[in-house]
């Protein structure tokens, strides 16, 4: 089960809610806690044996290992060296589960991969993740998530039972297990232990609705159906006759774009809105990132719980050690700027890329961005740049950016859709190409697809994103502040009213006409 | 050191790393309302910080600072 499926939707869901409320009025704070984690424990069973068993033996490990590091002394070894075997565990998982094809090759851990990627086919990535930040939370933030962990609701008396069942409800929380928004522990234990959770309330409710909907439009009436029309018929040209039309490669390029963000940023909206329904704030996953003004601005707003996540496990200590390197030997210019600077950036991007998949195209994309980021950081930062920016508006600044970056994004999402490099380079060749339809092409596009595109583009370039709508509402919690970038005209407000509510029903029903074909998301396998 | 005279010496090390003679700081002051204090700059902040003052940050203190008055106390417990 997934959040896009009818059986979610249309009974899970429902179901989960009565009976939470149901839980909050009988037990209060605690009994709403455990019917979210008893059915969070449902949907994780419902991924499959494997899947179920390897993550309950996290949850378990995990557990353990939070509280001894809570009870160690703070910053001290024996927390150190707790917090690194979590992490090591929790990683190695990941890794034998997801890159069996590299692994293969190696005595005893290659079979043991390969039986436990056929035992858990689906991502443990974003479960690795948030559990392991936890433990770091833990590590950096002691006191707080001990307090977080074991003080009672205001009025209750402490229970034993607190820390595991709040651990166990931020750790298999259902919304975000399978493909994020990665959350903090620092951010939910607030949430999970407040005198109210466990209350529904209409407002809370009619955002995360609002939410759930408009995810739901992105996902199914935008990305999916751009997919099938647009994208996937291109890539089957390349894949039967290694070529296609100039105009059909030109048309899925730009159909990938905002394919891959209304499938993704529509999951993370669901997620988020089904989390909100009964009162827990998730952390923002994206914020308009198909108008970036360049490379640092498009990770700002791109799948944001990723770069934070990253950065602060890979970035920062590496960056960190190089800087000091950098500083005992006195390094200036160039010699200084690679260990502290440039190669942090190109490994950590690198590793974003494999964070998707043992392929090569992932690396090729990671090493593309990290290079980018590193150009654009020394361009920002070059001293004649400075003064020279100050003389330049700023819209023209930003749409110069813009007219920069997002060719270029295009042209590696492309990267990120093809299987293999040589179908990349096809796909790209066939940019040039002055043939007519290849043999054995799927039909050519009709209307609907193109107004289809044309939609997509101008809601991607132009509407505000749902957390801007539902901006006086604080509808997730946002990890990176940046400026809004939708013009003035286009900034509309939600209102809790019967006009909003009449579009967003409009939105839900195209959406469910769209339904019936379900893909899984994207991300999914990743 | 009085917290006052940290704070003196961490601007003069902030301006300097940031190449930004105008930088004016306070307790509450956050990293993300200076320009150019992002974080990649951060790290070169904190480690020049280190260097002036001669002490040594885990990594997990350079990335959980909230904001300049928690490095005041940062650098004031090292010291």
């Amino acid at each position: 089960m997934s959040l896009v499926y009818p059986i979610f939707l249309f009974a899970f869901l429902p179901i989960f809610l009565a009976l939470f409320a149901l839980g909050g009025r009988i037990g209060g704070p605690r009994g709403a806690l455990l019917v979210l984690v008893a059915s969070s424990l449902l949907f994780t069973a419902s991924q499959g044996l494997g899947f179920l068993i390897a993550t309950t033996i996290s949850l378990a490990i995990n557990y353990a290992l939070l509280m001894a590091i809570i009870r160690a002394r703070i910053g001290g070894r024996w927390g150190r060296a707790m917090l690194a075997v979590g992490i090591v565990f929790n990683l190695a998982l990941l890794v034998l589960a997801k890159y069996s094809v590299w692994l293969q090759w190696m005595p005893g851990i290659g079979p043991l991969s390969l039986g436990l990627s056929v035992a858990i086919p689906t991502t443990l990535s974003f479960l690795t993740f948030q559990r392991s930040v936890a433990l770091l939370d833990a590590f950096t933030a002691c006191k707080a998530t001990a307090l977080g962990l074991q003080s009672p609701p205001k009025g209750e008396r402490p229970s034993r039972a607190d820390p595991p069942l709040r651990y166990l409800g931020f750790a298999s929380m259902f919304p975000n297990l399978m493909i994020g928004p990665i959350a903090y522990l620092t951010e939910i234990l607030p949430q999970i232990a407040r005198r109210s959770f466990g209350k529904l309330r209409a407002i809370d409710i009619s955002i995360g609705l609002t939410l759930l909907i408009v995810g739901m439009f992105k996902k199914f009436f935008l990305a999916d159906a751009l997919g099938e029309d647009w994208v996937d018929p291109v890539y089957l040209d390349v894949a039967r006759t290694g070529a296609t039309t100039s105009a059909r490669a030109a048309g899925a390029l730009a159909a990938y774009y905002v394919q891959l963000y209304f499938d993704f940023s529509g999951y993370s909206d669901m997620a988020i809105g089904v989390a909100r329904m009964i009162g827990v704030r998730l952390p923002m996953n994206f914020d308009s990132p198909l108008r970036a003004t360049g490379i640092i601005d498009f990770y700002r707003r791109w799948h944001m719980t990723l770069t934070r996540v990253i950065s602060r496990f890979l970035f920062s200590p590496l960056s960190i050690a190089g800087t000091r390197y950098a500083a005992r030997w006195r390094l200036k210019g160039i010699a200084a700027k690679l260990p502290s600077l440039w190669l942090p950036l190109i490994i950590n991007f690198t590793v974003i890329g494999l964070w998707h998949g043992p392929r090569l195209t992932f690396v090729v994309f990671g090493l593309i961005h990290g290079t980018w980021y590193v150009i654009e950081t020394e361009f920002r930062s070059a001293r004649w740049w400075k003064k020279k920016r100050k003389t330049i508006p700023e819209w023209r600044r930003k749409l110069a950016g813009a007219i920069i970056a997002i060719p270029l994004l295009v042209l590696t999402f492309a990267l990120f859709r093809s299987p293999t490099l040589a179908v990349f380079v096809d796909i790209l060749q066939s940019l040039g190409s002055t043939a007519t339809v290849p043999q054995g092409a799927v039909l050519p596009f009709d209307k609907m697809s193109v107004i289809r595109l044309v939609l997509s583009f101008a809601i991607a370039g132009l509407a505000p994103n749902v957390y801007e709508m539902l901006g006086r509402y604080r509808p997730a919690i946002r990890s990176f502040v940046n400026p809004s970038t939708t013009p003035r005209w286009f900034a509309f407000k939600w209102r809790p009213n019967i006009i909003w509510a009449g579009l967003l029903f409009a939105l839900a029903m195209l959406a469910m006409h769209e339904m019936a074909t379900v893909t899984p998301f994207v991300y999914q396998v990743y | 050191m009085s917290d006052d005279e940290i704070l003196a010496k961490l601007t003069e090390i902030i301006r300097d790393q940031l190449d930004e003679d105008d930088i004016v700081l306070n307790m509450s002051t956050l990293a993300s309302s200076v320009e150019g204090w992002d974080s990649l700059a951060h790290v070169r902040v904190m480690i020049g910080v280190e260097e002036a003052f001669g002490i040594r940050f885990q990594t997990s203190e350079i990335t959980s600072l909230k904001n300049v008055g928690e490095l005041v106390a940062l650098v004031r417990t090292k010291l």
